[in-house]
């Protein structure tokens, strides 16, 4: 209660509220944060799991070669039930890190669906190259989205995104020639996509699918420049960095903001380097980005002002 | 709610948008050429040994004519080392004992013939060198850059011509080309793993001889009287 006590000890001296008032607001958000101990409970409790899963990971590899298909998928499918199952019981528990959990568990059940039909399609259906992905990543996305709509929590929404990027992609690797070099604009049109749907109020928890959204639009055009070495999504990325600075003063998005900025840090000095680095060196080029960079970072400082409001 | 529709509407015409682009810029077909296992050509003489792609490889033989490729042996294929003896037996190298030998293949039956053990550490290049450069001195050379790839022929002192060039996705290239024993043709295998013969002088054009070998192992050419790889063994 560290900051808010101090302010209601000032608003009371200065005879804003009454001591009541202070003693019921002290009471009231005593009550609503959880106990430390139970907070430690809950990390330990990931900790020991975590390590308790990569234990089984490491048992499961050493002879995952000896098992016949139907032992891996019996192995596998087993698994995934229990993470499915637990799933359901924890999401109805009155307790929020038992729920908390519910999100961890069905999100395993995710990966779990996706080597399931992994070996699936290579083991028993003979299935080779890249149309094993789309056996893969369509089960994936169906069950992603299944349970993301029953449980709207950051896992399961990052794992309905991340399913939409691996399905679009596979759907494309099946073309030939495969149109690879192309992926990373794809990647900047599904976090684009992303923020579009968070701010629409589809796509939630909002923050976290603005937060996706961005990540695919700073890592698409970087991608799509190296792949395609051509220099023009440097300046999608940018434009696109432009749009997120706008839209973040009329949203009132602090996300949206600092994706914005993150945005034009990574592409602004590629853009510069690209350009400059040749006719002006790179000494030149280096100061250039970070005159620019700080003219950014004061506009950006200004943007914060308007976002986060008087 | 309106605002749901809008978000939705506008992020299927962003992703549209995309794959559209994607489509039409991104699927470059690839180069397509007469199949000479279709339609052979007599004129052109020899044998060609190749290494098709797979797990394991395998070591093949085709008429350089075109026509049906035959499957010799699978396994004891490695990559740049393949070539012909001046008799007609196909040399390759079988590394899975603790020395090197060279198995000197029946292109016929796709025995064994005869073994001769290579220098444990340097094996001797079997094709490179000697295939691309031809007697007169005219060097083979493959060139690429961003969607267009080309065969050129060099003469002393004179500038590269070329004598194939194709248009195709920017990774597609040529990745090898060697001289026919007799300086006629030129073998060219291509980043798809296709057999590509073309004249000497780029007439006549390029035709497939094999679909499905290695882009990356080399195929060679043999022709009877001409000589082959020495092992001096």
């Amino acid at each position: 209660m560290g900051d808010l006590g101090e302010d209601l000890e000032r608003w009371q001296a200065a005879d804003l509220i009454s001591r009541e008032q202070v003693e019921a607001i002290i009471g009231f958000e005593k009550a609503a944060q959880p106990h430390r101990s139970s907070l430690i409970a809950e990390v330990l409790g990931y900790l020991g799991g975590a390590l308790a899963i990569v234990a089984l990971w490491v048992f499961i590899a050493e002879y995952w070669n000896d098992l016949e298909t139907w032992a891996q998928l019996t192995l596998i499918g087993v698994l995934t039930l229990a993470f499915l199952s637990a799933g359901v019981w924890a999401r109805t528990s009155p307790s929020e890190a038992i729920k908390r959990l519910a999100s961890f568990l069905w999100f395993l059940a995710v990966a779990g669906i996706s080597g399931w039909f992994a070996v699936l399609a290579t083991g028993t259906l003979n299935v080779t190259g890249v149309a094993t992905s789309l056996w893969i990543t369509i089960p994936a996305f169906v069950v992603a989205l299944t349970l993301w709509l029953s449980l709207r929590k950051v896992l399961q929404v990052a794992a309905v995104v991340g399913a939409a990027h691996a399905i679009v992609l596979s759907l494309l690797a099946q073309l030939k020639p495969m149109p690879s070099d192309w992926f990373g604009l794809v990647t900047w049109s599904i976090g684009v996509a992303c923020v579009l749907l968070a701010w629409g109020g589809v796509l939630t928890p909002r923050g976290t699918s603005y937060g996706l959204g961005i990540v695919a639009i700073l890592l698409g055009p970087t991608i799509a420049t190296a792949s395609l070495d051509q220099s023009w999504p440097l300046w999608l990325g940018l434009l696109t960095a432009g749009g997120l600075l706008v839209a973040s003063v009329q949203l009132r998005e602090i996300v949206v903001l600092v994706g914005g900025a993150g945005a034009v840090f990574v592409f602004l000095p590629q853009l510069i380097f690209t350009y400059f680095r040749d006719t002006l060196g790179v000494p030149v080029a280096l100061f250039l980005s970070g005159v620019l960079l700080i003219a950014v970072a004061l506009l950006v400082a200004r943007l914060k002002r308007e976002v986060t409001g008087p | 709610m309106k605002r749901a529709v809008v978000a939705v509407s506008a992020s299927v015409v962003v992703i549209i948008a995309v794959l559209v682009v994607v489509l039409v810029f991104g699927v470059i077909p690839l180069p397509d050429y007469p199949s000479l296992a279709d339609h052979p050509d007599a004129s052109i003489p020899g044998s060609v040994a190749f290494i098709t792609e797979g797990d394991p490889p395998c070591l093949g033989v085709v008429s350089a004519s075109g026509g049906p490729s035959t499957e010799l042996r699978c396994g004891v294929v490695e990559m740049g080392t393949l070539g012909w003896t001046s008799d007609g037996l196909i040399i390759t190298i079988d590394f899975s004992s603790s020395t090197p030998l060279y198995l000197l293949v029946d292109p016929a039956s796709g025995e064994i013939v005869d073994t001769v053990p290579a220098d444990v550490n340097e094996p001797k290049p079997l094709v490179w060198e000697s295939q691309s450069t031809r007697a007169d001195g005219a060097v083979l050379l493959t060139d690429g850059a961003r969607g267009t790839t080309t065969v050129k022929v060099r003469l002393p002192n004179q500038d590269p011509v070329p004598i194939l060039t194709a248009d195709g996705p920017h990774d597609y290239s040529f990745t090898t080309a060697t001289w026919s024993p007799d300086g006629q043709w030129v073998l060219v295998v291509d980043s798809e793993g296709r057999i590509l013969v073309v004249g000497e002088n780029g007439t006549p054009t390029a035709r497939v001889l094999v679909q499905s070998a290695s882009p990356w192992m080399n195929a060679t050419w043999y022709i009877p009287g001409y000589p082959g790889v020495d092992l001096g063994g």
